[in-house]
């Protein structure tokens, strides 16, 4: 297997709903040891996927590969912003500042890079994905602090 | 104001997609360095920065500096037109820096926003008139909408805030 093939099977398993939320998962449960920390992240990954979820509609961007010219069957839904993309940026900014932060931050890369490798996506849909990622780590803060830590 | 000046020319000299890609790579070495000095690590310039220009209050050193640029990009994304976007960044520019600069001096804090005074917002209006260069009389309702949109009171940065309104006020009145 060449190096090419190997990354087209990395790209294809972060595609993959299930392994990009495993590892994600895993991800936050490793870097992070403080049960409280671990669920306000994953507030702020549900909040960044909402908000890429109702930015697609109402934007309603169609996809780059629409024609068939993306490495794996193109998705139904719309473009911009990129949800994985979004969430993987969430990620890196809920870890600024600690030890696994660059683990994260080419993490992130990584899950950019191979939205737009298997041609989902375009430049402006990571570029909107980046955006969304501290509104979405700011809203999950917001949330948190009025609901969780009220009282403390 | 000049760093805003410094995108409105990379806009106009080398289009859209060199300011995206410029604000995209900016935003995530700036993310980086950020990391770096909350870890103790004193970089050349961009420590010097922080020292000197960030805000009060913040929890990430550098995070206020970042929102500017987060801003910027949402628009380069979401604003069609080289002529609106550049709109949009000149308020950014221009009404933001000026009603800063006279916000703090000002003596009449707003009804619904004791923590912003109405001469801030006045000059975040006249500031952002600026805009008049790129759009014509349609900066006139932009600015305005954008001078609200700056003063309510919200837990999200001006520098969102701001453009979101631009974003909304070119969906609702395409030019």
């Amino acid at each position: 297997m060449d190096v090419a093939q190997a990354f087209f099977y990395l790209a294809q398993m972060l595609d993959s709903p299930y392994s990009f939320f495993s590892m994600l998962g895993i991800a936050v449960f490793l870097a992070e040891p403080r049960w409280e920390k671990r669920w306000k992240i994953a507030l702020a990954l549900l909040i960044a996927g909402g908000l890429a979820l109702l930015a697609k509609n109402i934007i309603m961007e169609p996809r780059p590969c629409i024609g068939g010219s993306s490495l794996i069957q193109c998705p139904l839904d719309y473009s911009l912003p990129s949800g994985h993309a979004a969430m993987a940026f969430t990620l890196m900014i809920a870890f600024i500042g600690k030890r696994p932060f660059p683990f994260f931050w080419i993490f992130a890369l990584l899950v950019a890079y191979t939205r737009f490798y298997l041609g989902v996506h375009t430049f402006e849909d990571l570029a909107a994905a980046l955006v969304l990622a501290p509104v979405a780590y700011q809203f999950a803060d917001i949330i948190w602090g009025a609901f969780f830590e009220r009282g403390k | 104001m000049m760093i805003g000046i410094a995108f409105l020319l990379m806009l106009h000299f080398f289009g859209r997609r060199a300011l995206e890609i410029t604000l995209f790579g900016g935003i995530l070495a700036g993310l980086f360095a950020m990391h770096l000095v909350l870890r103790s690590v004193r970089l050349p310039f961009i420590s010097w920065f922080i020292d000197n220009f960030e805000r009060e209050g913040v929890r990430v050193p550098g995070f206020g500096s970042a929102w500017y640029a987060f801003g910027i990009l949402m628009a380069a994304v979401a604003i069609s037109g080289i002529a609106p976007l550049s709109a949009a960044i000149s308020i950014l520019a221009f009404g933001d820096s000026l009603s800063s600069i006279i916000g703090k001096k000002g003596r009449f804090s707003l009804p619904y926003n004791r923590s912003k005074t109405l001469e801030g917002s006045i000059a975040f209006f006249a500031g952002s008139l600026s805009a008049c260069f790129f759009i014509g009389p349609a900066a006139i309702p932009l600015a305005l909408v954008c001078a609200i949109a700056e003063s309510l009171p919200l837990s999200l940065d001006d520098n969102i805030t701001i453009p979101a309104a631009a974003i909304l006020f070119f969906h609702f009145y395409p030019l």
